[in-house]
């Protein structure tokens, strides 16, 4: 087997692994350098090819990470393979970085104008994809889009130097997403000036509402609704109201019945939802009238809140509950910041609805610890069967995430302040809301990218602020799910049907929950520190461990072998809490990806390229003896042709298996893991 | 706690009250209700919905009660919250309390043929259950409560300083409906827990 690690040949011969390569790279391509004379006969767009050119250098194999939002003040880098693109070999080429184009736009205007003054001269000279890599903008491009996310750029290589995209070149862009997006600090208030009202329709209908000041011009504005949690209060969410607002949001703090339970709470979200829109006549003297998209609704709510509005959502879905001026459908994203679990499985579920969860590690009233099923966020995330996403950060507390007067209901060390809090939760905020409103594209890198590689520019980054995100788009995405290790039974078997085989130590395969309430370390909970599913949960994965070289494979059944159509690669990982192996070094966890193809080629990816790898367990006392918190669980996504650069050789439509690798020779030394969810996703 | 001698309990119809003879003279001023400071009579024209238990009664009548009570002990909760209890009722928490250690409750209550809330508060028992969301808090939860009251030895207040709270009260309300006793609430809110001034400002909103 010829083994490609780091972008070297381990083994075998390299002559013949690039002669591979070099068919695969044109096929990859799905066009051959030098269609340039097809150009003046050509609508603008044909014989052009197109490519990821846009991102930025990483210091390990694949040596470049292509994506699509860019910090504002970061550079920009553009880079070429020459073994997936050959035909750039010693090419010169005009690089511009223009104003995104749809195809149509570009068929009626070709000509190329660079928003940096003038295109740079580039020539592929490299023998691989870093000598290939060049800078194209030192962070001076703009990312300020108004209440927009994201200024679109396309990258163009314009090989026949003539100012124009036309055949033969080469363009990152050329549809409807752009080829990349310079996004402004998001936690920063957006253009608009903000108005809010504080009204009421009587008991438990008493909103603030926060909305731009210059609504009347303006059309129809999504709605966000905010219910608060038990003994906080509608008016502590202004952080929240007034910066969606700026952005052109309309947002509804309401008063929120959480003294009696969670479906008392769920019952003044429906009803405040329901208010606001049939008053919105009336409310702040119609101000708001007309201006409200009542099919674009989203419902944050905040700890008792947080599972109010899952438990109303779980009551309009099943039927029980009918809303007067708003259906199941307008619902279009849920957030729970720290949601307790009173209700369980039966009642507290968000079905298929994009979800998204906040959750704080230093959290002292919900507080995740194993022996307070209630208090464990994460159930309500992994019942989510739609696009789920969270964002979990150490050192917050449960008061953090309002602007209240009371504390930050906080306990562990490294605690941020709310401030600091306040600045990550807009950050987020932002492009979480735009992505399910607007369908906003940039706003995705922000929902899996690993904090310590892409966050909002600005935001806290000090040695406390550590973020882990899950992104999974959820069984409706078509996406390739090679184990979610819920069937079978068996380790040898995975839920695609594969063989898995694997010399990790201790591997057990069960419930993704911790059963003997205590975070202490015991061989006879395997599971211990996994929060993710209550007792009554079904969700599954596995957990291992290696202190020496060890391999985890997963075979992909034949006919699921090609893979060529995904774009990801993707898995959750998160390091066990308080075991000794885990104790060893508090230090993220790196390891090995290889992909292995029918032809005995395999690529191999350290997943500390992209950040830190599976970052340690927030290290918190309680809950048992010794220092560390819940399994935090975090989503590595790998582009796939990231696999291909610099001549690996694999061949993409016939992946026979999955290879993860462990231990000195791949990564950390040791450590102790649990795994779920890994697939191929289309985007 | 402390323990208490020869406790006898009998049940009133509808809103039910407690009559209790005890040899007890007071009720355990150390526990987590300290004082009983407040209590107003009331009647509303239009009921409201008692959510804070299971049956969800309609609520015509009632008292409202500031107790002094445990700051710490009141801090609020996401998760399950000693149960505050009033006779067989439970009560509708208001305020945090944790700063101020004052709570403003509601306590429901049957009334009389002039409308009049009939629970006895000289008679009612006042003490923290076991933690419960008030929503699941149903007619048989309510006497296992009880009896783990009475075991414990609660007691209700002496019936004079049941008698000074009901006269710093005053006379009976008699409002139109719960936005109205919500005014009434955010009043003794700022005379008891005035730190409390976003909920204050919440319940005095009255306009669109």
């Amino acid at each position: 087997m010829t083994q490609v690690v780091g972008g070297f040949c381990k083994r075998g011969d390299l002559v013949n692994a690039l002669s591979v390569l070099l068919s695969i790279g044109l096929m990859a391509s799905g066009s051959s350098f030098g269609n340039a004379s097809i150009r003046a006969e050509s609508p603008a767009g044909t014989g052009v090819v197109r490519l990821k050119l846009a991102g930025n250098s990483l210091s390990a194999y694949p040596y470049f990470e292509y994506v699509r939002a860019i910090n504002q003040g970061s550079t920009v880098e553009v880079a070429v393979d020459p073994f997936r693109y050959p035909g750039v070999t010693g090419q010169r080429a005009d690089l511009y970085v223009v104003s995104h184009k749809t195809e149509a736009e570009w068929a009626a205007d070709p000509q190329l104008i660079d928003v940096r003054g003038q295109p740079q001269s580039v020539t592929f000279n490299g023998l691989d994809i870093a000598g290939n890599t060049f800078l194209v903008d030192e962070g001076l491009l703009s990312g300020d889009s108004g209440i927009g996310l994201g200024v679109p750029y396309d990258v163009v290589l314009d090989f026949n130097v003539d100012g124009l995209l036309d055949g033969g070149d080469y363009i990152d862009g050329l549809g409807d997403a752009a080829g990349f997006y310079v996004v402004a600090p998001t936690q920063l208030a957006g253009p608009l000036a903000v108005s809010q009202v504080i009204y009421s329709g009587g008991s438990f209908l008493g909103q603030v509402t926060f909305h731009p000041t210059d609504i009347a011009s303006m059309k129809q504005l999504p709605l966000v609704v905010v219910s608060h949690g038990n003994g906080h209060n509608y008016l502590w969410y202004d952080h929240i109201g007034n910066h969606l607002a700026s952005y052109g949001f309309i947002v509804m703090s309401h008063q929120n019945n959480t003294g009696p339970g969670i479906e008392t709470a769920s019952t003044t979200t429906l009803t405040n939802t329901d208010y606001l829109l049939g008053n919105q006549a009336t409310i702040a003297g119609g101000a708001l009238n007309g201006h409200i998209d009542s099919h674009r609704i989203i419902w944050i709510g905040h700890s008792r809140g947080g599972e109010g509005v899952v438990r109303a959502y779980d009551r309009i879905f099943t039927g029980a509950y009918h809303p007067s001026n708003f259906q199941l459908e307008d619902i279009i994203l849920i957030s729970s910041i720290a949601p307790t679990d009173f209700l369980g499985p039966d009642m507290s579920n968000p079905h298929g609805i994009n979800y998204h969860l906040w959750v704080g590690a230093a959290d002292s009233d919900v507080n995740g610890c194993a022996s307070c099923s209630l208090c464990q966020s994460f159930h309500l995330l992994d019942r989510a069967t739609g696009t789920r996403q969270s964002t979990s950060l150490y050192g917050v507390g449960h008061g953090s995430f309002h602007n209240g007067p009371t504390g930050l209901v906080a306990d562990g060390p490294c605690l941020l302040t709310r401030a600091e809090t306040h600045q990550i939760m807009k950050g987020y905020l932002l492009p979480l809301v735009k992505r399910y409103t607007e369908g906003n594209i940039p706003a995705k890198d922000y929902l899996w990218r690993a904090y310590e590689r892409f966050h909002p520019n600005g935001v806290p980054t000090h040695e406390c602020v550590v973020a882990n995100l899950e992104y999974n788009e959820g069984s409706a995405a078509m996406n390739f799910v090679v184990d979610d290790f819920q069937s079978p039974a068996s380790t040898a078997v995975s839920s695609s049907g594969g063989a898995v085989t694997y010399d990790v130590d201790n591997l057990v395969k069960g419930q993704l929950h911790d059963s003997d309430g205590s975070f202490t370390w015991a061989p006879s909970d395997p599971m211990n520190g996994m929060t993710v599913g209550s007792a009554s949960d079904i969700t599954r994965g596995i957990v291992f461990e290696w202190n020496t070289d060890r391999t985890l494979s997963f075979e992909i059944v034949p006919e699921r072998r090609d893979v060529s159509a995904y774009q990801y690669f993707s898995f959750r990982a998160a390091q066990g809490t308080r075991h000794p192996l885990t104790m060893l070094e508090l230090a993220g966890r790196t390891f090995t990806v290889s992909l292995r193809d029918g032809n005995g080629l395999s690529s191999s990816i350290n997943v500390g390229a992209y950040g830190g790898g599976i970052r340690s367990p927030y290290q918190r006392t309680g809950c048992g003896i010794g220092a560390g918190w819940g399994n935090e669980f975090e989503t590595l996504r790998t582009r796939l042709s990231d696999f291909l650069n610099n001549g690996s050789g694999l061949d993409l439509t016939n992946l026979v298996a999955i290879d993860f690798q462990f231990g000195p020779s791949y990564g950390s030394s040791a450590g102790r893991l649990g795994l779920d969810d890994v697939e191929f996703t289309l985007d | 706690m402390s323990s208490h001698k020869r406790v006898s309990l009998a049940a009133c119809a509808g809103w039910v009250c407690f009559s209790i003879a005890t040899s007890a003279s007071a009720a355990d001023e150390g526990g987590p209700v300290r004082d009983i400071l407040f209590a107003q009579p009331f009647r509303l024209d239009k009921p409201y919905t008692h959510s804070w238990r299971k049956e969800q009664p309609l609520v015509k009548a009632g008292y409202l009660l500031v107790l002094a009570v445990d700051p710490e002990f009141a801090r609020p909760l996401q998760t399950a919250e000693p149960v505050l209890y009033v006779g067989d009722q439970t009560a509708e928490r208001i305020n945090a309390g944790d700063v101020s250690g004052r709570l403003v409750v509601l306590v429901p209550s049957s009334s009389n043929s002039q409308n009049d809330p009939t629970l006895d508060l000289s008679k009612a028992l006042i003490w923290f259950g076991a933690p419960e969301l008030p929503e699941r808090i149903d007619a048989a939860r309510v006497n296992i409560e009880i009896n783990a009251a009475l075991s414990k030895g609660a007691k209700p207040w002496p019936a004079e300083k049941v008698r000074v709270a009901l006269r710093r009260g005053g006379r009976a309300l008699h409002l139109r409906n719960r936005e109205a006793l919500e005014q009434r609430l955010a009043t003794l809110l700022q005379e008891y827990s005035p730190n409390e001034t976003d909920l204050i400002r919440g319940l005095r909103v009255t306009n669109k």
